[in-house]
């Protein structure tokens, strides 16, 4: 790069699209230089943050002049996105989950090896600062750390109707609990051998949709993690904030983690209660911060597109036990 | 109210010694004697209860103006007491577990019915106000539709070196490990709250964090019910000894129109003192979900009223635990 600011684009604004816009343009190495969103009524905030607005992801690809895009859209369109990006040259970071199916997601990770291009994903627990902590904690030897339990629960998503489409988002096991689904196999080292889920539908307004899930993961034995459970939930009430929680059980003691959680201040007013964390940037931030050194310094970013096949197949591998009401061997599993 | 005159076979049990506390404390209720095979544990409950000892579960029984026997033996011998009492036309009241084995706790069901006595199941945690008040909620429709539940009842595991406690971390014993232990808990609650019926268990039990004992001190347990809603249970000995308390019991009901959460022992005062080599201890306050259960138990005798927890409710929770360790072995989810 000589010196000069990475050019990142971003495909899609809507809630993550807009999270990274900021932290994108907050970033003393990156410029945003451009935006797709396909509702037109984007584009006045999209110019003011200094980007060129293209309601056509086609032609951004074609025609921006950058060196990577940032591709915040639904899940099943990542995998076309990032086809096509690399196919012009650029560099690609891509939300989680990956994409909505293994096939794709392998895809992206061939044509991002036969280019030689970075390929970026936000499996944000990895750079947030509570799941390092617990990480680094969790490996450290400290506890012995046996079994891992995470829950993660909120209100459906509102803000958009796909998530609640088993099509397009693979329900809340590929879309919620894959984040720490992914965190438990880093955790452990490896993939899970076997996989059981059970789950319950949720009001979709349409096809029955798994919005409560529980999924089990065996490691199998050895020294390190064996047992992994994950409980994701878009069946909170409204008022239930967003929250998640994590515990890793050991030989010799116990961690725990739950968000929200403390906070080393909080602020109260006629509008609400706010709480702020000590730390000046969140793992949104530290995802985009590591692509942009990745493609700068010409190192593989901290999360690899293996990574995020694996976290991928492993949320199929649990939707298909959920729903055969069968242990699923990941072995020879899509 | 009719005088309630109560034996109590066994003090194997730790919840014992609570339950003995509060019958004696009860105006209405008379404890005759207790049973207990272990010289040393019925020395210290002559002395702590100053009620009478007698020789044998038969002899205990035999007492003719006794209303009922509370069992709370080693899990294993809870049918050969409560046979012995029902055969006597004694009502019984059980500690959790019902048994070890689930034809165990048919003979006992059956037994009940045959000698035309009460079989009452001890599940306390369904007295607690959360879970009254939860309840409720579900109940009177107030929570919408329920669509799955998530529960913990985590613990610090049972001292192996302790003999209060040597036998609760005995496969034989006790049946099992910390699944059989703890899953049944939130088992009785989920069905209690919800009357739904399983379709599939899925179980896994290991020994992941304590040397020294032969069953599974970790687990988790998933339920598919008839209507297609999924609940999941841990029920593993994961506190470490420097935790604060001996464990917990959390439950998050999911309903259409209310989302419930439920930390049963979440009401408690913060002590550093370093006891234990703990940082903090929590000690609880507030109500008694043992003294609420056994005085509906014995209301329930005196008035001739049917057991707000049955021996079936028993069996169906047992099941639950059961299932989860067959699901274990044979390494898939297993028909209810």
């Amino acid at each position: 790069m000589n010196g000069t600011k990475t050019k990142l684009a971003l495909m899609g604004f809507g809630f993550m699209g807009r999270i990274h816009a900021r932290n994108i343009t907050s970033h003393p190495d990156a410029d945003l230089v451009a935006a797709f969103s396909a509702l037109e009524s984007d584009r006045a905030e999209i110019e003011r943050l200094g980007a060129r607005f293209y309601s056509d992801w086609r032609e951004l690809i074609a025609d921006e002049p950058a060196d990577a895009v940032v591709v915040a859209t639904p899940t099943f369109t990542h995998g076309e996105m990032a086809l096509a990006a690399f196919d012009r040259g650029l560099h690609v970071f891509l939300e989680k989950p990956m994409e909505r199916s293994s096939d794709a997601a392998a895809r992206i990770n061939a044509a991002a090896r036969k280019k030689g291009l970075s390929l970026g994903l936000g499996h944000v627990l990895r750079f947030d600062g509570e799941y390092v902590a617990i990480k680094e904690q969790a490996t450290s030897g400290a506890v012995g750390a046996k079994m891992a339990r995470c829950t993660r629960r909120g209100p459906p998503p509102g803000w958009a109707s796909w998530f609640l489409d088993e099509e397009k988002s693979g329900t809340v096991i590929l879309d919620l609990s894959i984040h720490d689904i992914d965190f438990m196999c880093w955790l452990a080292g490896k993939p899970p051998a076997w996989v059981s889920a059970e789950a319950s539908p949720i009001p979709s307004g349409g096809k029955p949709f798994f919005g409560i899930s529980h999924v089990v993961l065996d490691f199998g034995p050895g020294d390190g993690l064996e047992l992994g459970f994950a409980e994701a939930s878009w069946a909170a009430a409204s008022s239930y904030p967003f929250s998640t929680s994590i515990e890793i059980a050991g030989k010799s003691g116990l961690i725990a983690c739950s968000i929200p959680g403390k906070h080393p201040l909080e602020t109260y007013t006629a509008s609400g209660r706010v709480a702020t964390n000590a730390y000046e940037r969140d793992g949104y931030y530290n995802e985009i911060d590591d692509f942009i050194k990745s493609i700068a310094g010409g190192r593989p970013p901290k999360v690899t597109g293996e990574d995020g096949l694996l976290a991928v197949r492993t949320c199929l591998a649990a939707l298909e036990s959920a729903k055969r009401h069968e242990t699923i061997a990941m072995e020879g599993f899509p | 109210m009719k005088r309630v005159k109560v034996g109590i076979a066994s003090f194997a049990h730790m919840h014992a010694f609570s339950y003995a506390q509060v019958l004696k404390e009860m105006g209405n209720v008379e404890i005759a004697g207790f049973c207990d095979l272990d010289e040393a544990r019925a020395k210290r409950v002559v002395e702590e209860f100053k009620i009478p000892r007698v020789p044998t579960y038969e002899a205990l029984a035999a007492q003719d103006d006794l209303d009922a026997v509370l069992v709370t033996t080693e899990t294993i011998h809870h049918v050969e007491a409560a046979l012995a009492a029902m055969e006597r036309g004694k009502h019984v009241i059980v500690e959790k577990p019902i048994a070890t084995r689930l034809d165990d706790a048919t003979r006992m069901i059956d037994a009940a019915a045959r000698h035309g006595v009460k079989l009452f199941q001890c599940y306390p945690c369904r007295y607690h106000p959360s879970a009254q008040k939860a309840k409720d909620a579900i109940a009177s429709g107030e929570a919408g539709d329920i669509l799955g539940i998530t529960s913990t009842n985590h613990g610090r595991m049972p001292d192996p070196r302790d003999p209060a406690t040597a036998w609760f971390t005995s496969r034989q014993l006790a049946g099992g490990g910390a699944v059989m232990d703890h899953a049944t808990h939130a088992a009785d609650l989920m069905f209690w709250f919800t009357g739904w019926t399983p379709r599939h268990v899925f179980g896994i039990a290991r020994r992941l964090f304590h040397g020294g004992i032969d069953c599974d001190d970790a687990g988790m347990v998933l339920v598919s019910f008839e209507n297609g809603a999924a609940a999941s249970i841990d029920p593993s000995w994961s506190r470490p000894e420097a935790y604060p308390t001996w464990g917990d019991l959390t439950m998050v009901v999911y309903g259409t129109k209310m989302t419930i959460w439920i930390d049963m022992f979440n009401q408690n005062i913060d002590v550093f003192s370093g006891a234990r080599g703990r940082a903090a201890e929590w000690r609880p306050f507030g109500s008694d979900a043992n003294r609420s259960m056994l005085e509906h138990y014995v209301r329930a005798i005196a008035d001739d009223l049917p057991p707000p927890v049955s021996g079936g409710d028993g069996l169906r929770a047992l099941k639950v635990a059961i299932l989860a360790y067959e699901s274990n072995d044979k390494g898939t989810h297993v028909a209810w």
